[in-house]
């Protein structure tokens, strides 16, 4: 083919280079920076190297009968991505008054701001920018997107940054005030009273003068929380002999009461210049309040026995009440036993190795109430729709949408758990553990129902019927070596945990067979977090074009696996494909102590077994032919992989997700520190003085992930629930830190 | 020190005895924490302000349809002649239906289709009017009137779901009241239970519906519009003109054939430019629109539709890439405030509302003066002109000269026409949109009901009754106020009923649902169509109207045409009815609700219900 048939194909002329970059999508803006050599890194544009300081002050003493403790902290973390950051202020304030030999008084006062208030640039727009593109226009204004397509999401990633004023603040006082009295004949009464105080609030104006906004728009938003706990406690001490009691009996009330409004405004007049300092220039008004409140209360015995520190039996009854469950069903009453026999104060028992051995066998029924404090209701969602009446005004009416089904049997969720434990130390305490095992029958399990559409509601919440999680925990602690200059401490520790669903609803098929709920993928005698779909088997190769025909896709599509070979994909080929979370996890820290003033840790965990989503493997995120990608591997007839599909992939009729082992080992700790000797201490007329250096997550290894971290994080923790944004990167932190007594 | 101390037990004593209160005070309703933001149905849906409420839900949910990204009603037009969906760069959009439409695939989503959407949103709509009817005697009205209105316009609501999900579904599952536990036994019922069922209601709502209502309500015109309808699916001809008639004679409405509203003073327009402005929809000097949903500018999350109409984002052609000039260079841009600012005048679109040259071209053959197709109102793309910046800053003899397709050898200067090359009513697509940077269709009023169509839905009456006259009548009653040409007797049939509201209600009628009814009808009447060809309902799955008809007129399903991307444009005659979506029939463990013949699972079918269980 000559240039000219080329350029002929589509009727282009002139620069060929331009002609090919016209036909492959580049915008005007691309072509000329490209033809000029100009391009953006926009990855070193956006991603940064965050610092993060953090300095605590605290004092403490004892005067007379008085402890104070006093603490002040501030924390200034900023984050990867260019303005991320935090700011935080807190301080703490104890005392302890003992007044009498009867009496102790006390309070414990927390202090916290939080400052969210900082805008970070989007961090995904590495993936969307065009390297291309240009942030400014001829006349240095900010432009609206790179690459002149915001349509396919490339939009600059500072605007957010330098077209929005915001605060975003968290106060929060954490008051607890407590009296202790102790009484005659072995009895003793504590009372507490905790009130917690939080302010959150957040105001925000989008500029008018962003080339993103037409108008400008302004919204200040207040929560207020205001939560108190109110607990007294009797307590009855007494030993006889060889028995000693401990009889414990509890009152208890809690409750919980939120305020947030919320007021907006847009298309200010004359101009949005005083944002959400002045709301009532805004020409579009609108307002929103939600208030909310919930309590709670519990009243519990508990008998402690202990016989010549050999036998222990601890009885407890409870019983707890929550207001958000339905109207006959607030209270209920959970009983628990435990045993313990610590067979090492036998006194047939005689051994010089096993140093401590203990045996424990325990039931309980505990309950759980984590549900929305309204979904027991039928809520009447209201809102506003508009008519225009006879003389063409618009007015608004409002509307209810009952979305929700109520359940007015809403009852506590209850697990049975039994638990055996061995614990133990050996050889002088150069080994030391314990082993656990349990099982946890739930019954009641609180789950959000979907129900079938036609009837018209989305869900409800109720109680399913049975769940079994059983279990193994091991931890060991090791003392390794322990010499004069050097000292080696490990502490490991595994679980494993496998749950499954025993009962749902109840409702049964013709054979009287419990039915699976497929709707909400319950299965009776599966696990909770199983997954269970069309199951993507591989890529379709060249060689199988016509078979990838039938399914209506083509070589390098994915392929997926038709169970009754129908030709055609339903809930019949549907298949169990493994478990969202771990299989089981373990974690090991390792403590060396050198020359007696140098320490020197690192820690390791692991999550094994977990499946994630992985669709970036369908190769088609987003419009890879107008935007930037985050590059994956990609099938073509001369690159047959069978893990990646062709770019632009197609399902076909199949509605599947792809699922990637995402088990993973992290070295996420190592720390060196120096503690300074007495000898200089005492010359600088300090306590203590310690140095230390660390590294947060060193390393990952994860061998079938191969994107971002297998566990995704963001900045203020980890979230492994699985259900995050996948491509999430996790910082890696290095920390230099001074603690130092006077 | 004594004196501190003794303070300290002072505080400590007082406090004490305030606990104390505190607790004995509210043993017995301490655990009673009552909604204070929202209300619930034992609470509020006791008065007539309540099931009013519940009815306006009714119609937000009825407007929905008509709005914002992947509006579902760009779903009824891909199941008919008027358009295909016409994003091409990936898979998913319904374009090989064969492969797409099925029961287990994903039916509701703006970048596949909305048959998901119709199912469960008509369904809610269904609830709550149920919750209306079955609650109506809680309440205590304050006349007659009150209560009888209410009723009427909650039995127009579930008259208006079951008419269309008929038309749509087929049999599907007959619900008359509010569903109050975890019900899972439904089974089908038989498509003309449920319409003589609706019809019923419907005729009890007539008269209990007040004649006037606000705009954006229901008012008895309305109930008669849907009720001829509802005759016509269950071939009473004799009943649809009576109930026509009743509109077209009473007057409450009347075809707008003045000149009116907010561009009244522009001579350079005219009355169908006036009908379809947004402004101009909902004012008192419009008599034309008998059911219109209102969408304001101006009363965000306060009763608006978010985002608004988005209609020339759905609907416009992509105009404004991969479109070259003759001499082969760039020719567009999207960019607003530029000196030939093209995207502020039609919008930004994306082409996913995609006319075919049935509806673009074919029915406007012999337009003459007709308003509806005259420049101004309708856009070709050879009225649209080169304007890329670059062509400008390079002093390139295009910039500003209209668009061409082909070079003179035949070579296409646009790389898609699917997407990017088609003509589009810009007079009805124009909504102002001021609070995007590229404009896709804002917030505005939009026709459900206008007498226009009742008009050509008597018209079809009188064709069925084999009066010919009456019906060249009533259509050229709509063609006069278009300045379109009129027509005889011998120009009525079906075919030209069907041009006719193509280019009357084009993006406002339900247009799979119209001909879904209008093949109904042949099937059940076997009578012989234009084409040559009766029907039964024996095989309508497999032979059908619907299916021949856009066959016979449009240029894309099963004639070998691909998207750029790949897909191709396939249909079949089982199409005519929508899957029922596999999570309706799973959740459904103890019933079995009908799926439809051709897809998958309607092997378990059992015969429908033909009674409606007391």
């Amino acid at each position: 083919m000559t240039l000219d048939q080329w350029l002929a194909y589509d009727g282009s002329a002139g620069d060929p280079t331009r002609a090919w970059l016209n036909r492959i999508g580049f915008q005007d803006v691309e072509i000329e920076n490209y033809l000029a050599g100009n391009s953006i890194n926009w990855y070193d544009r956006i991603m940064q190297t965050g610092f993060r300081n953090d300095i605590n002050t605290s004092i403490s003493g004892r005067n007379g009968g008085l402890n104070y403790y006093w603490s002040i902290g501030r924390t200034s973390n900023e984050g990867i991505v260019d303005g991320e950051k935090f700011e935080a202020l807190r301080s703490r304030l104890n005392l302890d008054a003992k007044i009498t030999d009867w009496l102790t008084v006390g309070m414990n006062t927390q202090f916290a701001k939080r400052n969210e208030g900082f805008i970070a640039a989007d961090r995904g727009q590495i993936e969307r920018s065009s390297p291309w593109g240009s942030e400014f226009d001829d006349e240095g204004n900010i432009r609206l997107s790179p690459q002149d397509d915001n349509g396919a999401g490339a939009v600059n990633a500072f605007l957010g940054q330098k077209f929005n004023d915001r605060i975003d603040l968290d106060h929060t006082f954490n008051s607890r005030v407590y009296a202790k009295v102790k009484l005659p004949l072995g009895f003793s009464y504590e009372l507490g009273y905790t009130n917690r105080l939080e302010f959150q609030e957040y105001y925000n104006h989008a500029l008018a003068a962003s080339p993103q906004n037409v108008v400008g728009s302004a919204v200040r938003q207040v929560t207020k929380i205001n939560e108190w706990q109110l607990d007294n406690i009797l307590r009855w001490d007494k030993t006889i002999d060889k028995h000693s009691f401990n009889l414990m009996f509890l009152v208890y009330g809690e409750k919980y009461q939120s305020y947030f409004t919320r007021s907006r405004a847009n298309t200010f007049e004359p101009s949005d210049a005083l944002g959400y300092s002045a709301l009532e220039l805004g020409t579009v008004q609108t307002v929103d309040s939600e208030d909310e409140t919930s309590t709670g209360d519990a009243v519990m015995t508990r008998l402690n026995y202990n016989y010549d520190s050999r036998y222990l039996l601890t009885l407890t009854m409870r019983r707890d009440g929550y207001s958000a469950f339905g109207e006959t069903n607030k209270r209920a009453y959970f009983p628990s036993i435990a045993g313990a026999w610590t067979i090492s104060n036998e006194s047939f028992f005689n051994s010089e190795f096993v140093n401590f051995l203990k045996l424990r066998l325990s039931y309980g029924e505990n309950g759980n109430r984590d549900i929305g404090r309204f979904t027991a209701l039928s809520r009447l969602n209201a809102n506003k729709y508009l008519n225009v009446d006879a003389g063409g005004n618009v007015i608004t009416v409002p509307t209810f949408d009952n979305g929700t089904q109520e359940n007015t049997e809403l009852r506590w969720e209850r697990t049975k758990a039994t638990n055996l434990g061995l614990d133990f130390s050996l050889a002088n305490g150069i080994v030391e553990g314990s082993i656990e095992a349990y099982q946890n029958i739930t019954n009641d399990l609180i789950v959000t129902r979907q129900l079938p559409n036609i009837i018209g509601f989305n869900n409800v919440t109720t109680n399913l019927g049975e769940i079994e999680n059983k279990g193994l925990e091991f931890t060991l602690a090791t003392e390794n070596i322990n010499r004069e200059n050097f000292q080696w401490n490990t502490n490991f520790n595994f679980s494993l945990n496998r749950n499954k669903i025993r009962k749902l609803y109840g409702d049964l098929d013709e054979n009287g067979e419990e039915l699976d709920d497929i709707t909400n993928q319950r299965f009776i005698g599966e696990a909770t977090d199983v997954i269970w779909g069309q199951e993507a088997i591989g890529i379709w190769q060249t060689n199988e074009a016509a078979e990838a025909a039938e399914y209506g896709v083509f070589p390098g599509d994915w392929k997926i696996r038709d169970v009754d070979n129908s030709g055609d994909f339903t809930v019949e080929d549907n298949v169990f494909q493994g478990h969202r979370s771990p299989r089981f996890s373990w974690a090991m820290s390792n403590r060396f102590t050198m020359l007696k003033n140098f320490d020197f840790s690192f820690e390791v965990y692991s999550n094994w077994g977990q499946k994630r989503i992985f669709n970036e493997a369908k190769n088609r995120n987003g419009f890879i032919d107008r935007t930037n990608s985050i590059q994956t591997p990609y099938w073509t007839p001369d690159n047959p992989i069978n893990d990646y599909a062709r770019l632009f992939s197609s399902d076909g009729s199949s509605n599947f997700a792809i699922w990637r082992d995402a088990s993973f080992i992290r070295l996420s700790n190592i720390t060196v520190a120096y503690r300074f000797p007495k000898s200089i201490l005492e010359k600088l007329s300090l306590q203590s003085l310690r140095l230390y250096a660390n590294a947060r997550n060193v390393a990952v290894y994860a061998p079938h992930w191969d994107f971002y971290d297998p566990e995704p994080t963001n900045i203020d923790g980890r979230n492994s629930n699985g259900t995050n944004d996948s491509s999430l990167p996790t910082p890696r932190f290095f920390t230099f830190g001074i603690d130092l007594s006077l | 020190m004594r004196n501190i101390i003794y303070n300290y037990r002072k505080a400590f004593l007082s406090f004490t005895l305030i606990v104390a209160i505190t607790l004995t005070g509210c043993e017995e309703e301490f655990l009673d924490a009552d909604p204070q933001s929202f209300f619930t149905p034992t609470n509020a849906l006791d008065t007539p302000e309540g099931l009013n409420s519940l009815l306006s839900q009714a119609m937000r949910n009825l407007r929905a349809e008509y709005y914002g990204d992947g509006a579902p009603m760009i779903t009824e037009n891909i199941f008919s002649e008027v358009s295909v969906e016409g994003t091409t760069d990936k898979s998913g959009p319904a374009q090989d239906l064969n492969l797409l439409i099925l029961p287990d695939a994903n039916l509701n989503s703006a970048n596949f289709n909305r048959i998901g959407w119709f199912w469960e949103e008509f369904y809610k709509g269904i609830k709550y009017a149920n919750t209306v009817i079955g609650r109506l005697d809680d309440a205590t009205f304050e006349s007659d009137a009150q209560k009888n209105d209410i009723l009427g316009r909650a039995l127009f609501h579930r008259a208006y779901r079951y008419y269309r999900l008929t038309q749509q579904f087929g049999d599907i599952p007959l619900i008359l009241e509010e569903i109050t536990s975890a019900r899972l036994d439904f089974v089908s019922t038989a498509r003309e239970t449920i319409l003589r069922k609706m019809q019923e209601d419907l005729n009890i709502a007539v008269p209990l519906v007040n004649e006037v209502a606000n705009n954006g309500d229901i008012n008895r015109d309305a109930v008669l519009h849907l009720l001829t309808k509802v005759n016509l699916a269950l071939g009473d001809f004799d009943a649809a003109i009576a109930s026509s008639s009743q509109i077209i004679e009473g007057s409450t409405h009347t075809l707008t054939t003045d000149r009116f509203g907010i561009d009244a003073g522009n001579a350079s327009k005219d009355v169908t430019w006036d009908l379809h402005r947004v402004e101009n929809k909902s004012i008192p000097g419009n008599t034309e629109g008998i059911l219109v949903v209102i969408d304001r500018l101006g009363y965000e999350d306060n009763g608006d539709y978010a985002g608004g109409t988005s209609i020339q984002r759905q609907a416009v052609p992509l105009w404004w890439r991969f479109i070259n000039t003759p001499d082969g260079q760039n020719g567009m841009s999207d960019a607003p405030g530029i000196d030939i600012d093209q995207v502020t005048a039609i919008g930004r679109g994306i082409g996913r509302n995609r006319g075919t040259h049935y509806s673009t071209k074919e029915v406007w053959k012999n337009a003459n003066n007709d308003q509806r197709h005259k420049l101004g109102n309708w856009y070709d793309m050879e009225d649209l002109v080169y304007n890329a910046p670059s062509l400008q800053s390079s002093g390139n003899s295009y910039y500003g000269k209209n668009l061409e397709l082909y070079l003179p050898n035949g070579t296409p200067l646009c790389s898609d026409t699917i997407r990017n090359w088609y003509g589009f009513p810009h007079y009805k697509f124009f909504v102002p949109d001021p609070l995007n940077v590229k404009p896709a269709g804002g917030h505005g009023d939009w026709y459900v009901y206008r007498v226009a169509e009742t008009y050509l839905l008597r018209a079809e009456a009188y064709f069925w009754k084999g009066n010919l006259g009456l019906a060249a009548e009533d259509i050229n009653v709509v063609r006069r106020r278009a300045e379109a040409d009129e027509i005889t007797a011998a120009d009525v049939d079906i075919d030209y009923i069907l041009d006719e509201r193509a280019r009357e209600l084009y993006y406002e009628e339900n247009r799979k649902t119209e001909l879904t009814r209008i093949a109904y009808i042949f099937a059940k009447t076997g009578k012989t169509a234009y084409n040559g060809k009766t029907y039964s309902l024996a095989n309508f799955s497999t032979d059908n109207f619907w299916y021949d008809r856009i066959m016979e007129v449009t240029d894309f399903y099963n004639k070998g045409v691909k998207t750029i991307h790949g897909d191709e444009y396939t249909m079949s005659p089982y199409h005519v009815l929508w899957p029922i979506p596999a999570s309706a029939i799973n959740a459904n463990t103890q019933g079995v609700i009908n799926q439809n013949e051709g897809y998958p699972g309607a092997q378990n079918n059992i015969p429908p219900l033909t009674t409606i269980p007391e």
